[in-house]
């Protein structure tokens, strides 16, 4: 009886993890290539854009919100990151700067859905709307190309066999979740999301935290904005177009609460790994695109569920 | 003070929405101090309306701005209708059926001679249509068809992929003969109407080079996707030497992977080919790189086509037959004539 | 009276909380007759609201059965019960404010006509059962728009047009004021009259033996006792409820006086009007009055977690500048919030979690945080205070009421505060909790702090201050010392 417990709790822990690890041992039998070193670094690669948001989103929705815009932060940095570059400016400062645009935006976020106690989802649906916007003002539609080839080590570069954008995904969660765990501010955006007003009245600073939380947000987003411009080595403006969804959903399969407070982000890794591995197990296996709608889907649903019926069992 | 700071704050972005509101819908806030003026203009007209014809108005509603393609072809149907001294409208359609619906009725409102529609969807429009043709205006499908249109002017999305199908087979049976090639496709199977380009691209790659094996066909249409499907791919098929695109920006992401993997040392013994004929595209072309083909959809050329086929119909009544847009294959031999 | 002719009987009744290590009620047995009024008695605590929420259909059972006319009840929603004909007048309404006072009154059973809404109709009735009631008002008004009582009467409105042969209120008096209460009790007797059987529930004895034919009282969760009304003193039937000589409960009062700590000045904000007070070191005070006085108010002002629009606050003679809680608790006081789920914790945190909160500067170097230094501290206190809990990694939601106000006690001591502001500190926590915060009270002043206790249980603030304010509409209408302090002077100047 105790035992059965004390499994199904085990279980209910680590769900996130099971559904991982059986997809790999399913796409491993189901297809020959899919288990080998390169294939890995290909998941990985593949996934540290989203994955690298993810870390970002997080935060954000751990305080009980939402950012909706990240996929517009993804555009817009990339094209002014381009355009400077274009314009003659050194990658670096071209980088700083696109990520001081991004930093912006987590503040005007920020601003309008804690000073105006706005919706969060409705005040970053009309900044994405407005980044996207920006995207396309700033190339009239045009795709910006032909930066310096040192701009490329960011996205394409390897550290031995390890591409660059991997080691900077895992960098970033490593150091995510030494400010969750371990710091004021960490514990401080999972106590805003668990009751904000019972938080407020401990004397900690709401503003502050959920400031920081936005800005850390699109500041990650931007970074990954940047891994992204530099792999894809053109700057288009409809890049990171509905990337929003996948991050909330990776962030969600792994175990955030979207009403905030509750979730690990090694949990939003192995989220954000399992629709990675999905999706290329699938094109292993020759699955035809609209199956693999799908299929995603039915995973999606499926994981969720089997998270909440053993977290409350 | 506190309060008094946030009223302001509140006021301003009051103020800041308002202005926004004015710049989105900018078009009906022109229209109506015009609706105003109207009852003056027409009495001005009917005066001298036998003196001058008023220039004709035409409006085109774009499935999207998103796109290069679609903003060059609504750039080239305004210089173009400008350049005969008609008055143009465009407008974004954004992609939504209901959006384009609305937009439609505001022409026929506007009292448009023309109007140009590049769906979002073949079906949703037709009652739309339908009012604007009984209002008198000529209507013209571009790209996609729809019910109650006068003239239908595309690139039939068949021949478009059939274009690059050829073209790679033929460089196929020239440069590897009979070997069995194995080829990657990345279609777009995403939205239907494009799923017949996929289907041109294979049977053309088939027609001239009945010994290659195409070994998958993966959707991707951003370099991004385009990068993963190629990464995937040779994991499973590494003999991939030919690889065609629904796009540019796809054929452009397996070339950082060929580029990235050293795949093609011998620039010769890979093919690479793309269409939309892109900057980016038609520079690799020149350079001689693995990049060896893209297809030139006419977009800055389809904006005349379409005014001309509208005026054709003002005179000679509907076209039954499709209007097809020309098409370039651009290669290493004539990639100059499209640099700029 | 047995089940037979019980419009209502109840065998065996049990409730469990999950994560609860004991049940909110257990083996309670009563029958209500037809047209009988009813009144239920316990303290705080003691199992009323839960047994009323499985009557009604919001809380399931956990052993036992409800037979209702005759038959075995399951009501799976308030819904379903309003349809059988049993209603319920909560403490905090149970109406939707957004919608109109006719809308709320014929929520569920509107009357159409030709499919649509027939508003007119519905209006009409509406005024004429609020009519009947005594109660003018436009009933097209949305119901966040009322006045409490109007509120509650739209509720009752809801009960009758609902047809209910039972209604059932909890602490119905609460919100109202004096005069207000009297119109209710007209109502009440009005419906009884014509037909409807009554549970009524209060901690007011008076507003008991003024209505009921018979007083069950609970305790801990036991049905104790039921006593016919004529039959019984007031003096038996506190002695049921608290389980003891009430005296017993409080510890002796010591006050050796200190200098003054705190001085405010004069303190305004939104109901609350000019309040100024001193409070020494070694000093409990209590501040007294009616649920609404300003009292709650007066301290979130103090506190900075409400905006003052004036006054002045010192804190050792000293002018401190506070306009937040970060404010204040830099300055040294420490608020236990009304309200402990929704202002108190994080219930779905850790109990270290809500511990470390307000100390997390203390325990943090350049950012990050001393766990070690905090857990053992945590764990001192956690053993002095007698938390029952698995260990300190338990979620705050799991704990019983007076576990969980003991956690939000905790979290202040960590803090070590100057002075502590305890709102109703031992409201919904059982009698041995409530002694052993009384004791903690009484240490905390003995140490030298300052304690302001609000309660509205009049013998809890006789018991544990050492002088008493009174307040009334946001307004301090007194202040009594000593000897002074009794139920009679405290009620005299709260209205």
């Amino acid at each position: 009886m105790r035992n059965m417990k004390n499994l199904k709790t085990f279980f209910g822990k680590y769900a996130i993890y099971f559904v991982l690890f059986f997809e790999i041992v399913f796409f491993s039998i189901a297809s020959p290539y899919f288990l080998s070193a390169t294939n890995f670094v290909n998941v990985l690669r593949q996934t540290s854009i989203v994955g690298i948001m993810a870390v970002g989103m997080a935060f954000v929705i751990l305080t009980g919100g939402v950012d909706l815009s990240v996929g517009g932060v993804t555009a817009c940095v990339g094209v002014i990151c381009a355009k400077l570059m274009i314009s003659g400016w050194n990658p670096v400062f071209a980088i700083l700067a696109s990520l001081a645009f991004s930093a912006l935006v987590g503040i005007v976020n920020a601003f309008f859905s804690h000073e105006f106690k706005l919706n969060p989802m409705i005040v970053t649906l009309a900044t994405l709307q407005i980044l996207e916007g920006i995207a396309y003002i700033v190339t009239g539609a045009i795709p910006v190309y032909g930066f310096t080839e040192s701009f490329k080590v960011i996205g394409q570069g390897h550290v031995g066999s390890i591409p660059i954008p991997i080691i900077i995904m895992i960098a970033l969660y490593v150091i995510a979740y030494i400010i969750l765990k371990y710091t004021k501010f960490g514990q401080s955006i999972y106590g805003i999301g668990g009751n904000e007003e019972a938080v407020r009245l401990t004397g900690i600073n709401i503003r502050k935290n959920k400031y920081s939380a936005y800005v850390l947000c699109s500041v990650v987003t931007g970074i990954a904005g940047i891994i992204l411009l530099s792999r894809t080595n053109t700057a288009q403006p409809s890049a990171g177009s509905g990337y929003e969804m996948d991050v909330i959903a990776g962030a969600v399969l792994g175990g955030i609460s979207m009403s905030g407070g509750e979730g690990k982000i090694t949990g939003v890794f192995a989220g954000v790994l399992v629709m990675a591995v999905l999706s290329n197990g699938m094109l292993m296996m020759d699955v035809s695109e609209y199956w693999q709608w799908v299929t995603k889907g039915i995973v999606m649903l499926a994981a969720i569920t089997y998270d909440r019926i053993l977290k409350k069992g | 003070m506190k309060k008094r700071w946030i009223s302001l704050a509140v006021a301003s972005a009051m103020v800041l929405s308002m202005l926004s509101g004015c710049g989105s819908s900018g078009t009906e806030e022109e229209s109506a101090p015009a609706a105003e003026g109207e009852t003056a203009e027409e009495d001005a007209a009917a005066e001298e309306s036998t003196a001058e014809e008023e220039p004709l108005k035409i409006a085109y509603s774009v499935q999207t701005l998103d796109n290069e393609y679609f903003v060059t072809i609504a750039n080239g149907v305004e210089e173009y209708a400008k350049s005969l001294g008609m008055s143009v409208e465009i407008t974004n359609g954004d992609q939504d059926v209901a959006t384009q619906i609305s937009q439609i009725e505001n022409f026929i409102q506007k009292e448009m001679d023309i109007i140009l529609i590049s769906p979002v969807s073949d079906t949703g429009l037709e009652d739309a249509v339908k009012k604007a043709v009984d209002a008198g205006i000529t209507v013209i499908a571009a790209n996609q068809d729809f019910e109650g249109s006068q003239a239908f002017v595309t690139i039939p999305e068949y021949d478009l992929g059939k274009a690059l199908g050829d073209a790679c087979g033929q460089y196929i049976s020239e440069t590897f003969g009979d070997e069995a090639v194995d080829v990657l496709v990345l279609d777009y199977p995403d939205i239907e109407s494009i799923v017949p380009r996929g289907d041109g691209m294979r049977d053309g790659v088939m027609e001239y080079a009945p010994n290659a094996n195409i070994v998958q066909s993966i959707s991707a249409n951003t370099v991004e996707k385009g990068t993963a499907a190629m990464e995937t791919a040779i994991q499973k098929f590494p003999n991939i030497q030919v690889v065609i695109g629904c796009n540019d920006a796809a054929a452009l992401g397996a070339y950082s992977v060929v580029e990235a993997q050293h795949l093609a040392d011998d620039n010769e013994n890979f093919y690479i080919g793309g269409m939309d004929g892109t900057d980016q595209a038609l520079e690799l072309i020149k350079e001689g790189t693995a990049y060896k083909a893209t297809i030139d959809i006419n977009a800055a050329g389809t904006g005349k086509i379409l005014i001309d086929t509208a005026l054709q119909v003002r005179e000679s009544g509907p076209i039954e037959e499709p209007v097809s847009i020309p098409l370039n294959v651009v290669t290493s031999s004539n990639v100059d004539e499209f640099l700029n | 009276m047995d089940a037979k002719n019980s419009i209502l009987s109840l065998r065996g009744v049990k409730k469990q909380y999950e994560g609860a290590p004991i049940p909110a009620i257990e083996d309670i047995t009563l029958d209500v007759g037809y047209g009988e009024i009813y009144g239920l008695v316990g303290e705080n605590g003691a199992g009323k609201s839960t047994l009323i929420k499985t009557i009604a259909g919001a809380i399931g059972l956990t052993d036992g059965e409800i037979i209702y006319k005759g038959g075995k009840l399951i009501c799976k929603s308030p819904a379903e019960a309003i349809n059988k004909g049993i209603g319920v007048v909560y403490q905090e309404f149970n109406l939707f404010p957004n919608l109109t006072v006719y809308e709320n009154i014929f929520f569920g059973i509107e009357i159409k006509k030709n499919g649509f809404l027939d508003r007119k109709q519905m209006i009409r009735k509406s005024q004429e059962i609020l009519r009947q009631l005594g109660f003018e008002l436009d009933v097209t008004k949305r119901v966040s728009a009322l006045s409490p009582a109007y509120q509650q009467a739209t509720e009752i409105a809801k009960c009758i047009n609902h047809n209910v042969e039972l209604m059932i209120m909890d602490e119905p008096s609460a919100p109202l004021t004096e005069k207000e209460v009297g119109k209710m009790f007209e109502v009440v007797r009005k419906l009884n009259q014509s037909g409807v059987t009554i549970i009524y529930i209060s901690h007011k004895l008076n507003e008991i033996f003024d209505l009921t034919d018979r007083i069950s009282v609970l305790r801990d969760g036991h049905l104790v006792h039921t006593f016919r009304t004529e039959e019984v003193t007031e003096q038996e039937l506190i002695r049921e409820m608290v389980g003891r000589e009430i005296t017993e409960i409080y510890p002796e009062k010591d006050f050796r006086s200190g200098e003054v700590i705190l001085k405010v000045e004069n303190l305004t904000g939104a109901k609350v009007h000019g309040v100024s007070f001193e409070l020494k070191r070694g000093e409990v005070l209590g501040f007294g009055g009616l649920v609404g006085a300003g009292r709650t108010e007066t301290m979130r002002l103090l506190f900075g977690a409400d905006r003052k629009t004036g006054g002045t606050v010192y804190i050792n003679d000293k002018k401190a500048e506070i306009d937040s809680p970060t404010d204040a608790i830099q300055n040294g006081i420490g608020l236990i919030p009304e309200d402990r789920k929704q202002q108190g914790l994080v219930l779905n945190k850790s109990i270290f979690f809500n511990c470390l909160l307000p100390s997390i500067g203390k325990y943090s170097r350049s950012g990050f945080i001393r766990f070690k230094e905090a857990r053992s501290d945590i764990g001192k206190l956690y053993d002095i205070l007698k938390v029952k809990a698995v260990n300190q990694g338990q979620l705050v939601s799991r704990l019983s009421g007076g576990n969980q106000q003991k956690v939000v006690l905790e979290k202040w001591l960590l803090r070590d505060c100057e002075i502590l502001i305890l709102d109703e500190p031992t409201r919904g926590i059982d009698v041995g909790t409530k002694q052993e915060i009384y004791q903690l009270i009484k240490d905390l002043a003995a140490q030298g702090k300052a304690v302001i206790v609000i309660s509205s249980e009049m013998p809890e603030l006789i018991g544990v201050s050492h002088r008493v304010i009174v307040m009334h509409e946001g307004k301090i209408t007194g202040e009594l010392k000593g000897d002074e302090i009794t139920q009679e002077t405290i009620l005299t100047l709260a209205s």
